[in-house]
């Protein structure tokens, strides 16, 4: 199993990975799936500048992430996704996750709380209760110091 | 003058600016301060500070590299001419962009406010030994 951590964090690479996650977890590689990081030059270069020297870095959107996922299998990764959609698209295309540390979701307007930084649309309730019903767990928590809560 | 402009995680834009007005006489509100933490939609944070922008000069002053406050600001003035983005803000740095920002341009500026942090820094038990 390559993947030895996942997380959901609409701010990617940022302080509570780098600082928080990064020193608790035993991994050698992040991979990042965005579509819009995978796109963008510069959120390529930012992604590389913030992540410490001595992990790798991989930014995928969906599709690559899925190909790649399912490939590789040696190595111990860390696992970057900006939202539950993209999780979705993961498992559904045959990623196997069985746990997800959920950090933040994007705020916008309209979107209900679950949980500090966690805001969610009718839409999105629906995508979790789903991946719920195929087995994964979901730990809430911004840092490994913080209590894990329930997330619906 | 050159526009200054605070981006942190929490509170710290908002209680640097307030110490800094403690110590050095100037309008607290020709410096703007934007927060990314919490409950923010950080499309609207990168509206508001884009909104700020002064085209004959703009410092950006954020907590630190590689957090959102940072990404937020790099991202959004990539490719810009005379706005610069700083990391690492501490109080000196705050008070040398204050103090020069009516004397310096933008770049002069930002290099002042680098040298003037970075400066800041010191181990002072080690020092007074």
């Amino acid at each position: 199993m390559a993947i030895a951590f996942a997380r959901i964090d609409n701010r990617l690479i940022h302080g509570q990975v780098v600082e928080g996650w990064l020193p608790s977890t035993d991994v050698s590689e992040v991979v990042v799936v965005s579509a819009n990081a995978a796109s963008s030059t510069l959120m390529n270069k930012m992604l590389r500048m913030s992540l410490p020297s001595g992990y790798g870095l991989n930014i995928f959107d969906e599709k690559g992430a899925a190909e790649y996922l399912q490939k590789h299998t040696d190595g111990k990764i860390f696992l970057l996704l900006e939202d539950f959609t993209t999780l979705a698209y993961l498992v559904n295309n045959g990623v196997k996750i069985e746990s997800v540390n959920v950090g933040n979701t994007k705020y916008e307007e309209g979107k209900k709380e679950y949980g500090q930084g966690i805001y969610l649309s009718e839409e999105e309730v629906a995508t979790v209760k789903d991946l719920i019903n195929k087995n994964v767990k979901f730990d809430v928590r911004a840092l490994p110091s913080s209590l894990s809560t329930r997330l619906i | 003058m050159v526009k200054i402009i605070l981006v942190t995680h929490g509170e710290m834009a908002k209680a640097l600016l307030d110490t800094a007005a403690k110590i050095c006489s100037f309008e607290e509100d020709t410096v703007d301060v934007f927060t990314v933490s919490g409950k923010v939609d950080l499309q609207q944070i990168s509206v508001g500070i884009k909104s700020k922008l002064d085209s004959a000069g703009t410092l950006i002053l954020v907590d630190t590299f590689g957090g959102t406050s940072c990404n937020v600001a790099a991202s959004l003035t990539h490719g810009m001419d005379n706005v610069t983005v700083v990391c690492g803000v501490n109080l000196n740095m705050l008070l040398a962009a204050i103090n020069n920002r009516d004397k310096m341009s933008p770049t002069e500026l930002a290099q002042k406010v680098l040298d003037d942090g970075k400066k800041a820094v010191i181990n002072a038990t080690e020092k007074l030994k």
